[in-house]
């Protein structure tokens, strides 16, 4: 099962990955409902690079790693250069139901550090990485997928670092409910034209800083910054953000729920259309200015949870 | 709990921001074949720079200038590039990248 990795999966003698080889032999692992959890633990960094069959391959030809039982630590350790390429589906229906992307799918993912992740040419709900817990992992992720219901992120993320850079039509689309914790995401993205650029999910203490276009003409009468049943608790977007309106409306927070205190920076937010105005908020979510974003007092003012 | 000292709130999570792989610092590339670098644009104005402003003298890869890439301007840069309305299938992009043959690129690590 295991190849030439050393261990047995068990917790206290989990597989050791230490290349690419063993990194790829995790897909086989747990197939076919076993009940069991298997463990899995980096001793060294893995890099795809050298690497092409593994990393165009493996994600050709497969469904998700059906490995959903097996629990990773990553050990500190990085994954670099996985290519996520051409997964084009056109499924998507009137119904809104969007085939899955194949992706890599654990019970658990910690201390992990991915970097270089490149999504190319891809839609759909790109969810790459599926774990139950993705946890104290950094990820540098690069996109190139400048379609509507794209999907960046990892789901089901707590106390992480995510980078996204690139173009890309949204960067996030129903991530199932399930909220991400706790996370900075830091966004240098261009040509955006998705209809609401983070949609369906769930955050909670997370925050957004970096730069975002959103001037492409795209395809929708409308655009959002979050909607789409997202729901925003204790979080705060100070991204430098480009917008044009063209034909489009602009709304921030069209249907979004604010559980708790939350609050966009609109200093940072340039129309490029001259009539164009503030994005409204439904009265839910605080709008600042730079300035304020950056006072404990006014944040407090507004029961932002800051010590 | 958020915590704040002289700019926006922060989370004191165990992988920062400054942890995250660097941008690129810069790529070997034919300025004579491709004079400018699809998306590397002023931001503000949306033009294209040439790519020979960023050549940093004496630094060649198979006869190419390295190029320099400046921390604005960087930062822009979509990927994979796009050429002459092709995708370029370039493994990126967080080091320096050689241009080894025409459309083809490798990781200069």
């Amino acid at each position: 099962m295991n190849g030439n990795m050393k261990g047995t999966g068990k917790k206290d003698d989990p597989w050791l990955v230490e290349d690419a080889y063993d990194f790829y032999k995790l897909k086989g692992i747990n197939r076919g409902g076993q009940s069991n959890l298997s463990y899995a633990k980096l001793v060294k960094n893995i890099d795809f690079n050298s690497h092409d069959e593994l990393k165009y391959g493996w994600l050709k030809s497969v469904h998700y790693m059906d490995s959903n039982m097996l629990v990773l630590d990553g050990n500190g350790k990085e994954v670099r250069n996985i290519v996520f390429k051409d997964r084009l589906f056109t499924t998507y229906t009137a119904m809104g139901s969007i085939e899955k992307i194949p992706g890599i799918e654990f019970s658990s993912v910690s201390n992990v550090k991915w970097v270089n992740i490149i999504l190319l040419n891809s839609y759909g709900e790109l969810s790459w990485l599926k774990s139950n817990n993705t946890s104290n992992c950094s990820f540098s992720i690069t996109v190139f997928s400048p379609i509507d219901f794209a999907h960046a992120i990892p789901r089901n993320m707590d106390g992480c670092t995510v980078s996204v850079s690139g173009n890309i039509g949204a960067l996030s689309f129903n991530t199932g409910g399930t909220p991400i914790k706790r996370t900075h995401f830091i966004l240098d993205l261009i040509k955006t034209s998705g209809t609401v650029f983070i949609e369906g999910c769930n955050f909670d203490m997370c925050y957004f800083t970096g730069k975002l276009d959103y001037t492409d003409d795209g395809i929708a009468y409308y655009r959002h910054i979050f909607g789409g049943s997202t729901t925003l608790s204790n979080c705060y977007f100070a991204v430098d953000s480009k917008v044009k309106i063209g034909k489009h409306k602009w709304e921030a927070l069209t249907g979004t729920v604010v559980n708790a205190s939350s609050f966009i920076d609109k200093s940072l937010i340039t129309f490029v259309d001259s009539e164009s105005t503030m994005p409204t908020t439904n009265g839910k979510m605080y709008v600042l200015t730079t300035e304020q974003a950056k006072d404990k007092t006014e944040l407090l003012k507004i029961g932002f949870p800051v010590a | 709990m958020y915590l704040i000292e002289d700019g926006y709130p922060y989370l004191d999570l165990p992988l920062l921001a400054e942890d995250l792989e660097p941008y690129p610092v810069g790529i070997y590339w034919d300025t004579e074949n491709y004079p400018v670098i699809p998306g590397l644009m002023d931001v503000v104005s949306g033009s294209p720079y040439p790519a020979s402003i960023y050549v940093i003298d004496g630094e060649t890869e198979n006869g190419y200038p390295f190029l320099e890439l400046p921390s604005p301007v960087k930062l822009s840069m979509p990927y994979p590039y796009l050429i002459e309305d092709e995708f370029v299938d370039i493994d990126v992009i967080r080091k320096k990248v050689v241009l080894v043959e025409q459309k083809k690129y490798k990781i200069f690590v």
